[in-house]
């Protein structure tokens, strides 16, 4: 009796599979004549030299019997019959998974293993990049990886394995309609963020539709990517932004991101720390603006050490942290936006749940500063997130 | 139409003119027109002349015109991709064209031209209503005034037709009596009285067509874009299968009307196939000539999953949501419950997450609706609202279309939409609408969403159509009666 066994080699062209046997010995070499790969396999064989099989020959999962299909690249062209599978040799070939399913799979079991947050969602989130798509359910699952695809996945997934967040990993991550690039230790936005950025546009139609017709001007203190600043100038055409970042790293950051979207001459970026005494000076001479927005650091000293390994290792605590309380950068920004608002001009800032009484105390103790604290908007989960402050004389 | 009366017909036909002969693919016609018996020599199919046919079924529709409870004949679609040109004469001789028999509303119902007494007296019933309401805008107060001249503006263009209509038979009539003065010798005079009176004949049948729709109208919602979703229904594997095969089919035939098509949510099966599929279509009359799509379709064929080659039935669903603007569905926030996966913890800066999927449940009906199409989560919220919004606009729909139907008893109508539809059937390479019990063939081009659907789609608007003007003059009827 004869007995073959045919084993599928996981390479990206499973046709191009060739099986050898090698001289007398009880071995047989899998090799794959596309990309060089060779397997050895040890199994006793006793049939004529070499014959070529494709992917129409596979192992049945048990592995208690194993099928063997040939089809028309095989000599004999036939269902070879049942035989036993020898225990070891099915061993020795591992299964490399080879589709779009089976290496999300294989992934989200080593994230799950090594405790990553949200294992599916990196895994899914990195092959749909690298299929060259945003989204998995745009990726045909049974789509065979090239290796140099394959690299890539291993490559990004390792990355993953070491907390850095999807964002930085893939370079890139959508923010309202636009898709803007992401580079460490620059703060990812946020889907708050998102929601200031709709309210503070909201506002600016607001105002448009109230008779103010030459361009509004807005400046953003604190624009890291660029996000808001370049949703803003993007979704609204008479609209003029000054956007500053004390990091050189977001600012540069946002510069490439508004020439990518083609509006970089609406935009204007300047590296400054409003912390700093010149940089009042500096703004000043684009004053009055119509709206300032801020995402200002605000998690306070105590929150700061219980953060995500993603958050805490990779991002710039100086975009996060906001002192004791958190309030430090909040409180500076309503004490310049006094003296850089046009009269009925708002502030719009992203804050901690905790912060909007606060902040509310503090105006009201400073009646010099010329602000009226509007109202606080929640976010989507129902939280006190936004703050609305107006300049009044 | 029985069968015998147009065994009768194509036999008249055959001895009239035995040198030029009609339809080229025998299996088709027949099939389509549902008069399996009739057989045709082999010579038929030779020997082709596209005038000849033109002038023969001319001649039918005016016999059925003038004998409207004998025939009645409509030419309007070819086999498959050529249209046929009623007024030129020119369709691609290599696929022949198909006649149809009016569906069975011509069979039961009465034509519905001048001549029908009862289908008179209703339009005069109406012209009666235009000038009574013509009267009382004169003395009127303001509340009223509103109601009556809306009543004015629907009935203006169906008035305006029926008077230009009379006209028209008038005409005729003229033409008929000229006719007959004429002496038998003046053949030149004889001649042009006829294509005269043809040309009237012609002019009169597209009006009335014409005043058939301006009866029934349209819907409100016509014009609307759409939500479309599949489901995989009943069959596993095999239903996904299809479901992918249904939502190929609708993609195309967006692309076919000039549509836009916007995938929302698609659910891959792993094995291949579809889960789930919801897409927007935005263009003109997209509702229009969708809306009778919604409903369980079922597929009967030998699954590619089958080794043993039995044929399996598996079913999905479509339905067709239209989508309203944000003014004609107004929904409270308060109303509604946002989840996404930042639920617990502080959230902004102290979280970083890349789950971007929304579900947004609508708490006073428990209606929900989910969205991961995107990485922006505001972006999902926007097509989750968008969902929302639309499903409850279509619940709105569904109550109103079932008073409407309590009232008006309509059987086959946009409201039957979780019934079975449609039967796709691969081995027979047959396609059956339940709902015009009728068949039709070639699968394969069908699912191309081109020609095919869209001629289902016309005979679907036509039933209905009648229906509706059948359904309204029995009410008048009754009315009279009462």
């Amino acid at each position: 009796m004869r007995v073959y066994m045919l084993y599928r080699i996981f390479c990206p062209r499973q046709t191009h599979v060739r099986i050898y046997q090698r001289g007398k010995s009880e071995s047989l070499l899998l090799a794959c004549t596309y990309c060089q790969v060779y397997q050895l396999a040890n199994i006793s064989v006793r049939n004529k030299s070499h014959f070529a099989c494709n992917a129409g020959s596979f192992i049945d999962k048990s592995q208690s019997q194993i099928k063997v299909y040939a089809n028309k690249f095989c000599l004999t062209g036939k269902l070879l019959g049942n035989i036993l599978p020898n225990r070891q040799c099915c061993q020795s070939i591992n299964r490399r998974p080879s589709t779009v399913s089976e290496i999300i799979q294989a992934w989200v079991k080593v994230f799950q293993d090594a405790n990553v947050a949200e294992p599916v969602e990196s895994a899914n989130l990195i092959v749909s990049y690298i299929m060259g798509h945003t989204m998995i359910h745009n990726v045909d699952p049974t789509t065979v990886l090239y290796d140099n695809q394959m690299k890539r996945v291993e490559e990004f997934c390792k990355q993953r394995l070491q907390r850095v967040p999807v964002q930085y990993i893939l370079g890139e991550w959508d923010f309202h309609s636009l898709t803007l690039k992401m580079r460490p230790p620059v703060f990812i936005p946020r889907p708050e963020t998102e929601e200031l950025a709709s309210h503070v546009e909201e506002d600016i139609i607001h105002q448009q539709v109230n008779g103010k017709l030459s361009p509004i001007h807005v400046l953003e203190i604190g624009c890291g990517s660029g996000a808001v600043s370049l949703h803003l100038v993007h979704s609204l055409n008479q609209v003029n932004v000054v956007a500053v970042d004390k990091s050189m790293e977001a600012c540069s950051l946002t510069q490439e991101n508004s020439e990518k979207l083609g509006v970089a001459d609406r935009l204007q970026i300047f590296n400054l720390d409003i912390r700093s005494d010149g940089t009042i000076e500096v703004l000043k001479r684009f004053s009055p603006f119509d709206v300032i927005v801020s995402n200002p650091p605000y998690i306070s000293t105590t929150d700061m050490a219980n953060l995500a390994p993603e958050i805490s290792r990779f991002e710039d605590p100086e975009a996060l942290h906001g002192g004791e309380t958190g309030l430090d950068v909040i409180i500076r920004i309503i004490d310049i936006s006094s003296q850089l608002l046009k009269n009925n001009g708002s502030l719009w800032l992203e804050v901690d749940s905790t912060h909007p009484p606060l902040i509310q105390n503090y105006i009201s103790q400073n009646p010099g500063c010329d602000l009226r604290y509007l109202e606080t908007v929640k976010d989507f989960l129902i939280r006190d997130r936004f703050c609305q402050i107006v300049k009044t004389t | 139409m029985t069968q015998v009366a147009v065994k009768e017909l194509f036999t008249a036909f055959w001895k009239l003119k035995q040198d030029t002969c009609f339809i080229p693919h025998l299996s088709k016609f027949c099939c389509n027109c549902r008069f399996p018996s009739i057989r045709f020599n082999r010579s038929f199919y030779n020997d082709v002349s596209p005038r000849n046919y033109l002038e023969f079924f001319k001649n039918y529709i005016q016999l059925g015109k003038n004998k409207p409870n004998l025939f009645q004949f409509d030419i309007y679609r070819t086999c498959s991709n050529a249209r046929f040109d009623l007024r030129t004469g020119i369709f691609n001789k290599k696929t022949g064209f198909l006649i149809q028999s009016a569906r069975n509303y011509s069979s039961e119902a009465p034509t519905f031209t001048l001549e029908n007494e009862f289908y008179m007296s209703f339009l005069e019933h109406l012209l009666k209503e235009y000038g009574e309401i013509n009267m009382t805008l004169l003395s009127c107060d303001d509340k009223d005034r509103g109601r009556l001249l809306a009543r004015l503006q629907e009935l203006g263009p169906t008035v305006e037709t029926v008077v230009r209509l009379k006209e028209k038979y008038e005409e005729k009539e003229q033409l008929e009596n000229l006719q007959l003065g004429l002496e038998i010798e003046d053949e030149g005079l004889k001649k042009l009285a006829e294509e005269d009176k043809n040309e009237c004949l012609q002019t009169i049948a597209d009006m009335e067509t014409q005043l058939v729709n301006l009866i029934v109208g349209d819907e409100k919602t016509d014009s609307c874009d759409i939500i479309l979703e599949l489901n995989a229904g009943v069959g596993g594997q095999e239903a996904m299968l299809f479901t992918a095969n249904m939502y190929n089919m609708y993609k195309s035939f967006s692309a076919f009307n000039g549509w836009q098509f916007y995938d929302v949510n698609i659910e891959v099966a792993e094995l291949g196939g579809l889960r789930k599929a919801i897409a927007s279509i935005s263009g003109p009359n997209v509702y229009k000539m969708l809306k009778f799509e919604g409903g369980v379709h079922r597929v009967q064929r030998v699954p590619q999953t089958e080794k043993a080659g039995r044929v399996h039935t598996s079913t999905m669903t479509v339905a067709v949501l239209p989508q309203p603007s944000e003014i004609e569905v107004m929904i409270n926030p308060k109303d509604l419950e946002i989840q996404t996966m930042r639920a617990s913890g502080a959230g902004g800066q102290h979280v970083n997450k890349t789950d971007s999927a929304v579900r947004i449940i609508h708490i006073p009906t428990g209606i929900r609706a989910e969205c991961q199409q995107d990485r922006s989560q505001i972006q999902n919220k926007k097509i989750a609202m968008q969902l929302i919004r639309s499903r409850l606009y279509e619940k709105q729909l569904t109550e109103q279309m079932s008073q409407y139907r309590a009232q008006r008893k309509i059987q086959v109508g946009s409201a039957a939409r979780s019934e079975k539809v449609r039967t796709y059937n691969y081995p027979q390479d047959r396609i059956t609408d339940h709902r015009l019990s009728e068949n039709y063939h070639n699968i394969e081009e069908f699912m191309r969403g081109q020609e095919g659907l869209r001629n289902m789609i016309h005979d679907l608007h036509l039933m209905i159509k009648y229906d509706r003007l059948k359904e309204m003059l029995e009410n008048f009827k009754k009315d009279k009666k009462a």
